[in-house]
């Protein structure tokens, strides 16, 4: 394995917790699936349908996302929007993000300092 | 039929009934968002092969499918696999064993050749293998699609006095050697004394579980160790035709045998569930060891070895032990000790099961 692929598994690995958050964040406001997925690759999180689509029905099976069959565009579309459940998950996982960040924050070498000192 | 139908008649085989026209509704709505995005940014409809590479980007209709499944995704799952190869390995290495006996035997009696029975051995192994990994990987399948409560409490209940039991799976001769001889000599402090007896009723049930199947297998004829029924003839030693008297004591014996190694799986396996249910385990173990010894009574007066293992007297089988002592090999006294230290065995294991039946538990010494 290249040092390239090395980092672009992992970096896969990283950025695998990230998007259930990310997918909740963004379902504060309603949005249909596509919708949905321009609106996280704008934010620079691209991801794959076949990711993205059975996470939102996990995630209305858990009660945290409410969803609704409309016509929109002469087609029938499911929107989704956050369950008052989904809100209050939403809440305190972006407290852990928070929390998370600020200790990697710590422990991470900050490259401007790092570089002065060199 | 257009492009996008057959590949949503794909994904839609592959979806659980319930939920398929809800998720190919969705998917179709997904796909055809994006065939208008591409199509808004050449200004143009899209070809065939244009539309097949945003299909192909989606991703195959099996894998698309496979990630709206909601149980396990896997024949054996990452939290069970170590216990699962651990199971195999152990399993592999008595199928060794056993199958490198059961030549030596053959040999011995004569009924092959060497170079027979190392073919034999290979061909035998490598089916035994097989069917002991695909039955291994039934059994990981079905546990890995038990609801979370009905998962066997070894996968998350654990004591490190049983540990010794995984050292085994190094299969090297160190390991092997601490693991059946850690605990002997009595100066060694209580930490060092781990035997296999010291093990948790749970270790020690799933262990005879384990062995009590793999000698249920092979009485069902699935693992091919050694013939059960090798026929008049083929097993002569000393005169005396051990082949057609293991084939009538198979013939005669095959379902009460069946059916007492089934029973003694599922009353290991009882224990293993109920480890606190001692007095039920000693009555199942009772209730066993009467069937037993009545089983070994039978083996020595009406059986077909009868004639052979039966001695009138103490003596005969002393004088029998003292000419093997001095260099006669005779398999017929052999046979006759080993039938005489398996009653002994028994009628001890009838006095432990009902002293257990009828004493209550004991309170840990450690306590």
């Amino acid at each position: 394995m290249t040092d390239t692929d090395l980092f672009e598994s992992l970096k896969l690995e990283l950025r695998r917790g990230s998007l259930i958050l990310a997918v909740m964040a963004r379902l504060t406001t309603e949005q249909y699936g596509y919708s949905l997925r321009v609106a996280l690759a704008e934010d620079g999180l691209e991801m794959e349908e076949s990711t993205l689509y059975p996470l939102l029905r996990r995630l209305e099976s858990q009660g945290l996302l409410d969803s609704e069959w409309r016509e929109e565009d002469r087609r029938k579309k499911r929107f989704y929007r956050l369950s008052p459940a989904g809100v209050t998950m939403l809440e305190r996982l972006a407290a852990e993000w928070r929390r998370i960040s600020a200790s990697l924050d710590r422990m991470l070498p900050n490259p401007k300092t790092d570089g002065e000192g060199q | 039929m257009t492009l996008l139908d057959q590949y949503l008649r794909a994904v839609a085989a592959n979806l659980p009934k319930a939920v398929r026209e809800d998720i190919v509704a969705e998917l179709r709505d997904m796909i055809l968002s994006r065939f208008e995005a591409r199509e808004e940014e050449l200004g143009r409809p899209l070809t065939e092969a244009e539309q097949e590479a945003i299909l192909h980007e989606v991703g195959h209709p099996l894998s698309v499918a496979g990630r709206y499944h909601t149980g396990a995704n896997h024949v054996v799952g990452p939290e069970l696999y170590p216990y699962w190869l651990f199971a195999v390995k152990i399993g592999l290495a008595a199928l060794v064993c056993i199958h490198l006996l059961a030549s030596l035997v053959q040999v011995l009696v004569g009924e092959v050749h060497l170079g027979q029975a190392i073919g034999q051995t290979f061909a035998n192994l490598f089916q035994g293998g097989i069917t002991l990994i695909g039955l291994a990987a039934i059994g990981g399948f079905i546990i890995e699609r038990l609801p979370e409560a009905d998962k066997p409490k070894f996968l998350r209940e654990w004591r490190v006095k049983d540990l010794h039991l995984f050292e085994l799976g190094a299969l090297d001769t160190e390991s092997l050697e601490r693991s059946f001889k850690s605990g002997q000599g009595k100066g060694q402090t209580q930490s060092k004394a781990m035997t296999w007896k010291s093990s948790s009723p749970t270790a020690n049930a799933l262990g005879a579980a384990m062995g009590f199947t793999v000698l249920l297998l092979w009485w069902l004829g699935v693992l091919p160790i050694a013939d059960l029924r090798p026929g008049a003839g083929s097993w002569v030693f000393g005169g005396t035709d051990y082949g057609a008297i293991l084939t009538g004591i198979v013939e005669a014996g095959f379902w009460p045998i069946l059916v007492y190694l089934a029973v003694r799986i599922g009353l290991e396996l009882y224990r293993a569930w109920r480890p606190g249910a001692r007095r039920a385990y000693a009555f199942g173990q009772l209730t066993l060891a009467l069937v037993r010894l009545g089983g070994l009574l039978w083996l020595w007066s009406y059986s077909a070895l009868s004639p052979v293992i039966k001695v009138d007297s103490l003596q005969t089988l002393i004088d029998g032990a003292q000419r093997m002592a001095g260099g006669h090999f005779s398999l017929s006294i052999l046979l006759t000790m080993i039938v005489i230290f398996m009653m002994i065995e028994t009628v001890g294991n009838i006095l432990g099961s009902a002293w257990r039946l009828v004493t209550p538990a004991r309170v840990a010494a450690a306590a």
